[in-house]
């Protein structure tokens, strides 16, 4: 009790004052308490405490309508606090409602920012593509190529959804095609003779009754591959029983071997018998062996298997191992290297030992080159000479160019000497043409010139060619004389034979009819032109020829369809 | 121009003063020169005809005419100085085909006088004839 005064509870704590006030030492004890404010815990509780304890004092009776009024003010501030719950609780429960309308706007502003944010991504799109110099123009034909393969797709869409529809609808054809086979099955049986359906009866009484059994069997069979696993587990479990077991079967074989021991002497006949026996036996041990190894095959595939498994376990291990494998790694590779350090060595040794002798050979060679260069020092031209030699370089140099442009020149000079030398050769050609026909022109003049020096022949040829054509003339002149005599006769005949023709009745007949002829023949020709003028403003072939082949052309469209159309329905 | 056989009409002084074809290389001379080698060739169609005049009045026996594809022929002879109002010699006549062998034909007539003789191709075996030597024994 002393250490409860010396040390105020924390709660409940106006019950503990009443009682302490009950007490009158407890009433000393509260007068003679220090207050000591540290040990105070800073509540409000701890601080009404310490007014009540002020106030405790001052009022020494304790009634009934006292602790009534105590509990009248303490139930007033409960209800007070009941009604501030009540309106945090309503004001909970609205903001609850609020809450989920909130979330339902933010669902859909979620959704508008995503629309939005697409927008703006289409937009960054179109601004990267615009900054990277494309035309607009090739935007659109991509936005034309993709809505074209989005119609592609959609229809693609379309198709598989329609082929879908289509399988259905012919899996729904075959069920009930199946279901038709049934019941044909069932109306033939039905239409079977009495024989007939009793025995098919008892044919499907059978296929049952075997199922049965073999499902009878399978189920057999699996409690008794169950009951075989149960005692090879109970066997494997004692070895004795293991021992047990291996004896027995060595004991079988024993027996067996015995008994057919016993059977070979008994059986021992002829040496073919025997022959036969121990031929028989080595196809047998040969397809033992077969099998053998074809277990041995089996064994090292096993193997093979387990040692992947191995493996497999291993890079397990290791992963698990982490850290330490890989220190042990690095420890590892460190002595690698180390290894390999030391293995190789003597031969690197060996490289940078004739790495060093080159390098020192250099040395030397430099050396030498250095001391030469320093006994030429003291040949360096003065900086008048350098300049001198300078401007000398300088001339050189423009000397150099010269000549490089001269050299080009000249490469000019030679093609143009050698496009040249190609005319002077066609030319040389020429010429040599040339100068034959001219050898040949030299001969004919000096054949000619012989001809023409001697003038008296020339002379005397022209006299002769000219007699020739005196008399050519004579002739001619004799003959032109001669035809004109001829003509004369000719004519004068002519015109007698005229005269008797135009005395003659017949030829004017003759021509009146000709004349006539004519005329019929003028207006035969003018109506058959006007005939085939005519036909061939009425020639209807070319339109009947094309009504004819679209007629034909309708009826085999027509055929056709005809034909299709059963297959279609 | 070659000259004139010896005894050949043209060495007589006669003329061919008619003919009516005359083709450069074949000129109608040649049918007087005396050679088979020679001839003058019809450039046209028939009929064909020439005339010789004689110097003086000639006296004819036989008269030789080698050709090639002439099938009808007609002689005319006229007495007048001119070459006018031809008289036949003998009938019109026809010759057989020969397989590209030269045709010799021969004219017998009762020594007639001519200053003037005509010779006229009516048709020919062939598009053109050739006439190679006539021959006139007195």
């Amino acid at each position: 009790m002393g250490t409860a005064a010396g040390r105020p509870p924390g709660t409940a704590s106006r019950l503990a004052t009443g009682m302490m006030q009950g007490s009158k030492a407890g009433g000393g004890v509260a007068l003679q308490a220090q207050v000591r404010v540290a040990d105070r815990p800073i509540t409000r509780e701890g601080l009404t405490m310490k007014t009540g304890m002020v106030r405790g004092p001052q009022r020494q009776v304790q009634d009934k309508t006292y602790f009534l009024g105590l509990l009248r003010g303490k139930i007033n501030e409960l209800n007070a606090e009941i009604i501030r719950l009540r309106k945090e609780v309503e004001t909970i429960t609205e903001d609850q409602s609020g809450y989920l309308s909130y979330e339902k706007r933010a669902e859909s502003l979620a959704s508008e920012i995503r629309d939005l944010q697409g927008e703006l991504a289409d937009y960054n799109t179109l601004v990267d593509k615009l900054n990277t110099d494309e035309s607009i123009n090739d935007i659109r034909m991509d936005c034309d190529e993709l809505k074209v393969q989005n119609d592609r797709e959609s229809k693609t869409l379309d198709t598989l959804f329609e082929a879908k529809k289509e399988k259905e609808s012919l899996i729904r054809q075959l069920e009930i095609e199946l279901q038709q086979e049934k019941s044909m099955t069932d109306t033939l049986v039905e239409h079977m003779d009495s024989d007939m359906r009793q025995k098919y009866l008892q044919l499907k009484d059978t296929n049952e009754h075997l199922l049965r059994q073999l499902e009878n069997g399978q189920q057999q069979m699996d409690q008794l591959n169950v009951k075989k696993e149960m005692l090879e587990e109970e066997l494997s479990v004692s070895p004795v029983k293991q021992e047990a077991v291996r004896l027995y079967e060595q004991l079988h074989e024993l027996e067996e071997k015995r008994d057919q021991l016993l059977e070979e002497t008994q059986s021992r006949g002829t040496p073919q018998q025997e022959r036969e026996k121990l031929l028989k036996q080595v196809k047998e041990d040969n397809s033992e062996m077969a099998s053998m190894e074809k277990q041995v095959k089996m064994l090292t595939d096993r193997i093979a298997g387990i040692q992947d498994e191995i493996r497999q376990l291993d890079i397990n291990i290791e992963e698990n191992q982490g850290e330490r494998n890989q220190k042990y790694k690095d420890l590892k590779r460190r002595e690698e290297s180390m290894d390999d350090f030391l293995g190789s060595f003597e031969e690197t040794k060996a490289q940078e030992m004739e790495k060093i002798e080159q390098l020192e050979a250099n040395i030397v060679l430099i050396l030498e080159h250095m001391s030469r260069n320093m006994a030429r020092f003291t040949h360096l031209p003065t900086p008048g000479e350098l300049e001198s030699m300078k401007d000398d370089l300088a001339f050189k140099e423009g000397e150099m160019e010269k000549a490089r442009a001269t050299g080009t020149g000249l490469a000019g000079e030679t093609a143009k000497l050698h496009q040249d030398l190609q005319k002077v050769e066609q030319l040389d050609t020429k010429i040599s043409t040339e100068l034959d026909s001219l050898k040949k022109k030299i001969v004919t003049m000096t054949s000619e010139l012989e001809t023409y020096s001697d003038i008296d022949k020339l002379k005397s040829d022209a006299g002769t060619k000219k007699q020739k054509l005196a008399d050519d003339k004579v002739t001619l002149n004799k003959r032109h004389e001669t035809f004109k005599k001829m003509l004369k006769e000719k004519t004068e005949l002519y015109e007698k034979l005229k005269a008797r023709l135009d005395d003659n009745e017949t030829y004017a007949q003759l021509g009146n009819l000709e004349k006539k002829w004519q005329h019929h023949e003028q207006n035969n020709f003018v109506l058959k032109e006007f005939i085939a003028t005519k036909t061939m403003e009425s020639d209807y072939s070319v339109i009947a020829k094309k009504v004819s082949s679209m007629i034909s052309s309708y009826n085999k469209v027509i055929q056709d369809q005809l034909l299709n159309k059963p297959s279609i329905a | 121009m070659k000259m004139p056989e010896s005894g050949s009409l043209a060495s007589e002084g006669a003329k061919v003063v008619l003919a009516t074809s005359c083709d450069e290389n074949h000129p109608p001379e040649n049918i007087i020169d005396g050679r088979s080698e020679t001839f003058w060739v019809s450039t046209g169609l028939f009929p064909q005809e020439f005339i010789i005049s004689f110097p003086s009045p000639k006296t004819i026996s036989t008269l030789h005419l080698d050709c090639y594809n002439v099938k009808r022929f007609l002689i005319e002879r006229s007495t007048d100085t001119d070459p006018v109002d031809f008289k036949p010699l003998q009938d019109e006549k026809d010759l057989p085909v020969t397989d590209n062998q030269l045709m010799k034909e021969e004219v017998r007539v009762s020594n007639v006088q001519a200053n003037h003789l005509r010779v006229s191709i009516l048709s020919g075996h062939d598009h053109f004839v050739s006439i190679h030597r006539l021959h006139i024994n007195g």
